[in-house]
């Protein structure tokens, strides 16, 4: 039932299922960090399209979701993705909680992935890296 | 194109679930979920939980409102959906998932929490009672509220 269960001795708990598959373009260039640890983080938003009717007409509803990807993924993104890209993401949620500077608790939701197909390029042919 | 996507969510409500309408008489019923993610630090395993908001239209949300009490244990399928509006000038925005299939699991046999006006039966079945559209019963994308029990996974 539960994705990536771990055997944590006892308890008998578990991760509970959390998975995501997400479609979208890049609002913007990722951007690439590294971690205090040496890790490759790489972040980006998408743009995500969906449609409804509405009397006879469709309507066109658009949501912003942040990706974050980590390791050899994050290497990939950083290599292949640019503002406009489209990319299919497979991955889980994560939540993000912060207190922010007047003291307030803040909190973001954020997709991590842990698989990304790339979609073609449309503008002009460029071969993968 | 419409773009793909899908969330699948184990969790246990944090909170009683909270049942509204919307001025066009679509129920709304909105709680949020505890999902446990476990990770190793050090030599010991901890758990870290992640909060996420469901949104339940229609029907399914009106019906399965009394059984969604703090601790229970449910199965979410549902869309992740981007909610933006104004406040004092400001563009905000708010990252929740649009449920249009809710399993529920185990767990939270516990009563209501008392006090709490939206919750209590009366309110309910006061609004149970107003006539809805057609398109009200189903998901805001057109689907049907539910799914069949029998699907093979």
């Amino acid at each position: 039932m539960g994705a990536r269960a771990h055997n944590s001795g006892k308890g008998g708990g578990m991760n509970a299922l959390n998975s995501i598959l997400i479609e979208g373009d890049l609002i913007d260039d990722p951007v690439t960090k590294e971690t205090p640890r040496g890790s490759t983080v790489c972040t980006f938003s998408i743009a995500s399209s969906r449609f409804y009717k509405q009397d006879e007409d469709f309507e066109e509803e658009v949501s912003h979701f942040d990706i974050e990807s980590w390791g050899k993924i994050a290497e990939s993104c950083k290599e292949n993705l640019a503002k406009g890209r489209g990319v299919r993401v497979v991955g889980r949620l994560k939540q993000e909680r912060w207190i922010d500077d007047e003291g307030k608790a803040q909190s973001k939701i954020k997709v991590v992935a842990e698989h990304i197909e790339y979609k073609p390029r449309l503008n002009k042919a460029v071969t993968h890296a | 194109m419409p773009d793909v996507n899908h969330v699948i969510l184990i969790g246990r409500l944090t909170r009683d679930a909270e049942l509204k309408y919307t001025s066009g008489g679509m129920a709304v019923c909105k709680f949020a979920l505890a999902v446990n993610k476990r990770r190793k630090q050090g030599e010991q395993w901890i758990d870290e939980a992640n909060f996420f908001d469901i949104v339940l239209w229609g029907r399914s949300g009106e019906t399965l409102n009394q059984y969604l009490v703090k601790g229970k244990q449910v199965a979410v399928e549902g869309e992740l959906h981007q909610n933006r509006w104004e406040q004092d000038g400001q563009s905000r925005s708010k990252i929740e998932i649009n449920a249009t299939n809710c399993q529920l699991l185990g767990g939270g046999d516990g009563q209501r929490q008392q006090g709490n006006p939206t919750d209590s039966p009366e309110h309910v079945q006061d609004h149970a009672q107003k006539p809805y559209s057609k398109s009200a019963t189903a998901n805001e994308d057109g689907t049907p509220p539910d799914f069949p029990d029998d699907i093979p996974f």
